[in-house]
C-alpha cells in the first residue's frame, strides 16, 4: 500500500511533466509515431512501475501470451518469442540489486500455465530468456481469444506466489475477445464482467459490487501492460471487441467515439495504472517492446528537432533511439558520424529485435554536449529517449523528536555517468509523509541543498509523536538545462521513528506487542510502561479518546466484539495518568474476542503527552498482536467424516437400496406360458420333437397356459428353465440386470439381454442367460449339458419355454410370438460357444486328471511325522494298492459305462465321489461330464 | 431440480473459494480453507450437493421404475444419466463444502 501511494504521487507529478514535455499523447493513440506510444494513463502506469522499482528490490513479471489460431497469421515469424525473451533480459538488467522472477502462461480458449515462477539472475538470465523464447515457439497456436480466462488465470498465478515487491503483467494478444461459443451475448457479458460495468449493451450486467478483474489488478498495485497486435490486413471476426482492450487495461478509453469507463473510475490514487500499447504488425510489435524497455528503465520520450537534430545537455546521462530502419547514421556535436557498422565499437549499445533497432549511447560527458543529428529513412517513426541517471539516497536518520527540529539527510547520485551538479537541472525537491491513504506532501521547515555535491538536508518538525512513519523525498519536474529536456522524476523512502523530547513522558515499548490471541476463548496480553520525563520533571499521559483502542486492520469481521481491559484502570475518557518525577507506571493490557480468526491485528490508542509546564503533544500508541484460530483436529475429523457419511455414504447406500428394492422381475397379469420339447438343429432352427417347424404349428391356448397372477419379485422359479433373478451390482450407479440361472445339469440359451462383464463368460457357456425384466418378453431353451457332447451336426433335444402377455386374447398373438421365437437367429452361435466352452472345460479337466494319474514322486519321509501316521494322499495315484484307472479320453466306440457303480464296476477314479446315476426318471442316461475321468459317453440310439 | 442444485452449489463453491487462503490447520500444516464467514454458504452448498442432487436422482429412479408399469409413462433414460453425472460431480463439490464446514465448526 505504501508503495502504491508513493507511486501515485510520483506518477502524477511525472505525468504532468511528461505531458508538458512530450508531444501530447491522446486517448486512442497508437504506436505510429515517436511521441504517441502511450496515453497519459499509460505514462502513469510506466511511472508507477518505475517508482515501485525505485523503492523495491524485487520484481515479479507475468507473461500472458496469446496462443490463439490467429497468431499464426499476425506473427508468422514468431517475433514475439524473441521480443518477450528480450524484455525479460531488460527487466533483469534494470538494476544489479533487483531480484526478478517471471512466469509464463498461454491462453486461447482457455488459460494454460506454462512456466512456473522462476527467479533469474545475471547468471541465469540468458538461459531463462532462451527458455521463454523456446516455450513460446513450442506453443501451438489454435483456438479463440478468451480474455476472461486469460486474465483470471494470470491473476490466479500472481495470487499463488508470495508477493515480494513490484508485480507486472505483460499481456500480449492479437484479437478481440472470444469466449465459449463466441456468441455476441457471451462475449459481451464477459467484457462487462472484465470491465466491471455494463459497457457492452449485448451482454448481461456484471455482478453487483464487482469492479472487474482489471480494477482488482490495479487495486493490488499490479501494472498491466496490455499489448494489442492489431494487423488490419488480417481478417478478424472479433474486431468489434478490440477497442475495449484499452478501457479494460487503463480504466478508460474510446470505443466507437464513445468514452468507455471500466472499474473504479477515476482510478484511485493508491491504485496502479495500466498501460495499453498497440502494434500494427510484428515489426511494429518489436518497436513497441524496444521503446517500452527504455521507458521502464528510466527513459523519457522526447521529440526530434527539425532535420533530425536533438540537443544533449550536461544533465543527460544517456540517450536512446528506437528505429525501424537499418540505414541510420548519427552525427555527434564534434562532427563524428556513427553508423550501424561501427556503433558498437564507439561504445553504443545496439539492440536489434524483429527488424527494429535500439541504439543506446554510452555515458555522455562534457564533450558530448551539443546538438546531435539523426538520419534515418524511418526518421518519422523513430523515437528518442533521454535518461538522467539520477538517483536519490537517504541516510538512516536518528530518532525524530516530536515538536523538535529533525533532519533527514541524503544525496542525489548519478548512475552510469559522471556526476554533474544539480545546477544542470531544473527540479523541485519535495518531502512527503506516506500514509495509508496516500502520500501527503509536508512543508519542510527548511531545506539545505548543496547543488554542487547533491547533498541535501530536510529540516522537519513532526507535529505528532506518531511512532514509525515513512518519509519520502522526491525530485520532481526534472528538466535539463539549458534545453529544458524533460527527464524522469526520482524518489526514495525512509522509515523514521518519531518520539518525544526529554521533558515529555514516554511510553515504551513502541509498538506494544501483545501475546498471540489463540481461539475464541484466548486472551492476548502484554504490558507497556508510562515513563516520567527523562529530565527529572513530572508529566502526564492522557488518553483523549478513552481506553478503547481503535482496530486499524484485522483479518476477521469482528470489530464490534473486541473486549479490551487495562490494569490498573486508567480512568475514564480523557483522564490522565500523572507521573511524578522518576516514576513509572506499568500498564497491563488484555484483549479477547469471541470470534476467532487467523491474521495480524493492528490497533492504536490516541495519546496526549503533557509536560510539567502544561505543554502537550499528541501521538498514538500502536498495539499489534497475532490472532489464531486453532483447529481441533479430532473435531474436524469427526465432523468431516460425519458429513461425508451423511452427505455421500448415506445417499449412496440409499441409492443402492432403492435400486435393489425396485429391481424386480415383472410378472404381472395375463401372463401365459408354453413349454414343449423341441429339437434344435445344427443350423439353429427349432422344431417340435417330431420335426415340425414351429411356424407350421397352430399355437393357442392349448399350448399357452395362464400363469397365476403373482406380484413382481426379485426371484422366480421356473420348473424347467430354472431361476429368474433380478440383480443389482455393488455400484449404486450401475445398471440392474435380470438373469436366468439354469437347473443343475442344464444350460439355457436364448435371446440374451444385458449382463455385467463379470458374468458374460458364464453367459457364453450357457450357464446363465441375461433376460428382460418383463417376464412376458422372455423365452429360452433348456438343454441338458450332456446333450452338447454329441456330434455337432445332429439336432439337440431341448425344452422350449415361452412366455407371452396377451391381454386382448387374440390368437394371432401366440402365432406372432412363436414366429418370433422361430426366427431368432442367434442359437447356432450360442450353441457353438457353449460347446466350445464345454470342450475347453473338459480339456482342463483332462489335464487335471492326467496330472493326478502321474506316478507319485518320491517324497522324502519327514522326520517329524510319526511312524504310525497315515501317509498323505497325493491324488488319484496315491498309495492305493489298486493300479490307477485309465486316464485317457474314451474312444467313440467304447461301450458306455454305467455310472455310480450300479453294475458293480469300479469307480472312475480312486477317491472321486460317485456320480449321480441319472438326472431323473424321465431323463435319458447322462453323458459323463468329464471324459477324462474314465467314463465314456453314452452311445446314441440309432 | 438436480441441475439447479448442482449449479447453485457450484456457484457457492466458487464463491467460497474466492475467499480461500492458506489457514493454519494442525501443527505447522497450512491448508487452504474458505473464510469462516462463508460458513453458511458452505452449509447451503452441502445441502444442495450432494443431498438435493442425490434426492433428485433417487426420485428419478423411483419415478422411472414405477413408470415402467404405466403404459402412458414415457421413459427418459437421459434424465437418469444426467443426474448420475450431476451426482458424481456433486460429490466432488460436496467434499469442498464438507471440508469448509468441518473447518468452520472445529475452530476452538
Amino acid at each position: 500500500m505504501k508503495h502504491t501511494i508513493r507511486r501515485w504521487a510520483i506518477a502524477l507529478g511525472v505525468a504532468g511533466l511528461l505531458v508538458t514535455g512530450m508531444q501530447a499523447p491522446g486517448q486512442g493513440a497508437r504506436a505510429a509515431g515517436p511521441g504517441d506510444l502511450l496515453s497519459t494513463i499509460g505514462e502513469r502506469g510506466v511511472d508507477d512501475l518505475r517508482a515501485c522499482l525505485a523503492s523495491s528490490d524485487s520484481l515479479q513479471a507475468y507473461y500472458l501470451v496469446d496462443s490463439s489460431g490467429s497468431m499464426k497469421d499476425t506473427d508468422r515469424g514468431m517475433v514475439r518469442a524473441e521480443l518477450l525473451a528480450n524484455s525479460l533480459r531488460e527487466l533483469a538488467s534494470l538494476r544489479e540489486d533487483l531480484t526478478v522472477s517471471y512466469a509464463v502462461g498461454f491462453f486461447s480458449d482457455r488459460f494454460t500455465a506454462a512456466i512456473p515462477w522462476t527467479v533469474v539472475d545475471a547468471g541465469s538470465i540468458d538461459p531463462e530468456a532462451d527458455r521463454l523464447a523456446e516455450r513460446v515457439r513450442a506453443q501451438p497456436a489454435s483456438g479463440g481469444t478468451d480474455w476472461r480466462a486469460a486474465v483470471a488465470g494470470a491473476l490466479g498465478e500472481l495470487r499463488a506466489v508470495e508477493r515480494a515487491g513490484c508485480q507486472t503483467v505483460i499481456w500480449l494478444t492479437d484479437g478481440g475477445i472470444s469466449v465459449g461459443n463466441n456468441s455476441p451475448r457471451t462475449n459481451a457479458t464477459a467484457l462487462n464482467d472484465l470491465c466491471g460495468a455494463p459497457v457492452h449493451p449485448d451482454g448481461a450486467s456484471p455482478a453487483g459490487g464487482s469492479h472487474g478483474v482489471f480494477s482488482e489488478l490495479r487495486q493490488n498495485g499490479i501494472v498491466v501492460f496490455g499489448v494489442m497486435l492489431r494487423d488490419e490486413s488480417h481478417p478478424d471476426e472479433q474486431r468489434q471487441y478490440v477497442p475495449y482492450m484499452r478501457p479494460l487495461v487503463e480504466g478508460e478509453g474510446d470505443v466507437n467515439g464513445v468514452t468507455v469507463v471500466c472499474g473504479e473510475h477515476p482510478v484511485p490514487e493508491r491504485f496502479a495504472n495500466g498501460v495499453y500499447l498497440e502494434a500494427t504488425s510484428d515489426g511494429d510489435l518489436a518497436v513497441v517492446f524496444l521503446r517500452l524497455g527504455v521507458l521502464v528503465s528510466g527513459g523519457t520520450n522526447s521529440a526530434f528537432g527539425p532535420d533530425g537534430t536533438f540537443p544533449v545537455d550536461r544533465g543527460v546521462a544517456t540517450f536512446s533511439i528506437v528505429a525501424t530502419a537499418s540505414d541510420w547514421s548519427l552525427r555527434s556535436p564534434d562532427g563524428t558520424v556513427v553508423a550501424a557498422g561501427d556503433a558498437a565499437s564507439r561504445g553504443f549499445t545496439v539492440t536489434t529485435s524483429g527488424g527494429a533497432t535500439r541504439l543506446t549511447s554510452p555515458p555522455l560527458g562534457a564533450d558530448d554536449v551539443g546538438t546531435w543529428t539523426w538520419r534515418s529513412s524511418s526518421s518519422a517513426r523513430d523515437a528518442l529517449y533521454y535518461s538522467s541517471g539520477l538517483r536519490l539516497q537517504l541516510d538512516q536518520p536518528s530518532v525524530f523528536l516530536a515538536g523538535a527540529d529533525n533532519e533527514l539527510s541524503g544525496r542525489v547520485l548519478r548512475d552510469g555517468a559522471d556526476w554533474v551538479g544539480l545546477d544542470a537541472y531544473d527540479y523541485r525537491l519535495e518531502l512527503a509523509v506516506v500514509t495509508p491513504s496516500g502520500e501527503i506532501a509536508v512543508d519542510a521547515d527548511r531545506l539545505d541543498l548543496d547543488e554542487e555535491t547533491g547533498e541535501f538536508t530536510f529540516h522537519y518538525e513532526a507535529a505528532d509523536a506518531s511512532g514509525l512513519v515513512t518519509l519520502q523525498a522526491s525530485l520532481q519536474e526534472v528538466r535539463s538545462r539549458p534545453s529544458g529536456i524533460p527527464l524522469a522524476s526520482i524518489s526514495a523512502r525512509q522509515d523514521v521513528t518519531v518520539t518525544l523530547s526529554d521533558n515529555y513522558p514516554t511510553i515504551s515499548p513502541l509498538p506494544v506487542v501483545l501475546s498471540d490471541l489463540e481461539g475464541a476463548e484466548g486472551v492476548a496480553e502484554g504490558t507497556f510502561t508510562l515513563n516520567s520525563p527523562k529530565d527529572g520533571t513530572a508529566g502526564a499521559v492522557c488518553f483523549p479518546g478513552g481506553l478503547a483502542p481503535r482496530v486499524d486492520s484485522d483479518a476477521g469481521d469482528r470489530g464490534a466484539t473486541w473486549k479490551w481491559s487495562f490494569d490498573p484502570e486508567l480512568g475514564q475518557q480523557g483522564d490522565c495518568v500523572e507521573l511524578a518525577p522518576g516514576t513509572e507506571t506499568v500498564v497491563s493490557v488484555a484483549v479477547s474476542n469471541p470470534v476467532a480468526a487467523n491474521g495480524d491485528v493492528t490497533a492504536h490508542l490516541d495519546v496526549e503527552y503533557r509536560t510539567a509546564n502544561g505543554e502537550t503533544i499528541s501521538g498514538t500508541l500502536p498495539i499489534t498482536f497475532t490472532t489464531t484460530r486453532p483447529v481441533n483436529a479430532a473435531a474436524f475429523g469427526i465432523v468431516a467424516v460425519l458429513l461425508l457419511a451423511l452427505g455421500l455414504l448415506l445417499p449412496l447406500i440409499l441409492l443402492w437400496a432403492f435400486g435393489w428394492w425396485f429391481t424386480r422381475m415383472s410378472r404381472g397379469r395375463e401372463l401365459l406360458r408354453a413349454s414343449l420339447p423341441v429339437l434344435v438343429g445344427p443350423d439353429g432352427r427349432i422344431t417340435t420333437s417330431d420335426g415340425t417347424p414351429l411356424q407350421s404349428v397352430r399355437w393357442g391356448l392349448d399350448q399357452f397356459k395362464f400363469e397365476s397372477p403373482r406380484d413382481d419379485s426379485r426371484r422366480f422359479e421356473d420348473p424347467e428353465l430354472g431361476t429368474f433373478r433380478a440383480r443389482v451390482g455393488l455400484n449404486p450407479f450401475g445398471r440392474p440386470w435380470y438373469q436366468l440361472e439354469p437347473r443343475e445339469g442344464h444350460l439355457v440359451i436364448g435371446p440374451s439381454d444385458f449382463l455385467p462383464p463379470s458374468l458374460r463368460a458364464r453367459g457364453t457357456e450357457g450357464r446363465l442367460l441375461g433376460v428382460k425384466g418383463d417376464l412376458g418378453h422372455v423365452w429360452a431353451l433348456a438343454i441338458r449339458e450332456s446333450a452338447l457332447a454329441g456330434p455337432r451336426d445332429e439336432a439337440i433335444p431341448a425344452q422350449l419355454v415361452v412366455f407371452v402377455r396377451n391381454p386382448t386374447g387374440e390368437s394371432a398373438a401366440y402365432q406372432d410370438r412363436m414366429r418370433a421365437v422361430a426366427s431368432y437367429g442367434g442359437l447356432t452361435k450360442q450353441l457353438a460357444a457353449a460347446r466350445d466352452a464345454r470342450a475347453a472345460s473338459d480339456e482342463r479337466d483332462v489335464a487335471k486328471v492326467r496330472a493326478r494319474s502321474q506316478p507319485p514322486e518320491r517324497e522324502p519321509v519327514r522326520s517329524s511325522r510319526a511312524s504310525d501316521e497315515p501317509p498323505r494322499r497325493t491324488g488319484a495315484a496315491g498309495p492305493s494298492p489298486e493300479p490307477p484307472r485309465r486316464s485317457v479320453a474314451p474312444r467313440a466306440d467304447d461301450p458306455p459305462h454305467r455310472r455310480g457303480g450300479a453294475g458293480g464296476g469300479p469307480p472312475s477314479r480312486g477317491g472321486e465321489p460317485p456320480r449321480r446315476a441319472s438326472g431323473g426318471p424321465d431323463e435319458p442316461p447322462r453323458r459323463p461330464s468329464r471324459p477324462g475321468g474314465g467314463d465314456e459317453p453314452p452311445r446314441r440310439s440309432r | 431440480m438436480g441441475a439447479t442444485a448442482f449449479g447453485l452449489s457450484l456457484v457457492l463453491a466458487v464463491w467460497t473459494a474466492t475467499t480461500a487462503r492458506m489457514q493454519p490447520f494442525v501443527g505447522s500444516i497450512d491448508l487452504p480453507f474458505a473464510d469462516v464467514s462463508t460458513l453458511p454458504l458452505s452449509v447451503g452448498g452441502y445441502l444442495l450437493t450432494p443431498i438435493v442432487v442425490f434426492s433428485a436422482l433417487i426420485w428419478d429412479r423411483l419415478a422411472q421404475r414405477l413408470g415402467l408399469r404405466d403404459r402412458n409413462f414415457g421413459l427418459k433414460p437421459r434424465y437418469t444419466v444426467a443426474l448420475q453425472w450431476l451426482a458424481a460431480g456433486g460429490m466432488v463439490v460436496a467434499v469442498w463444502h464438507v471440508l469448509n464446514i468441518a473447518y468452520g465448526l472445529s475452530g476452538a
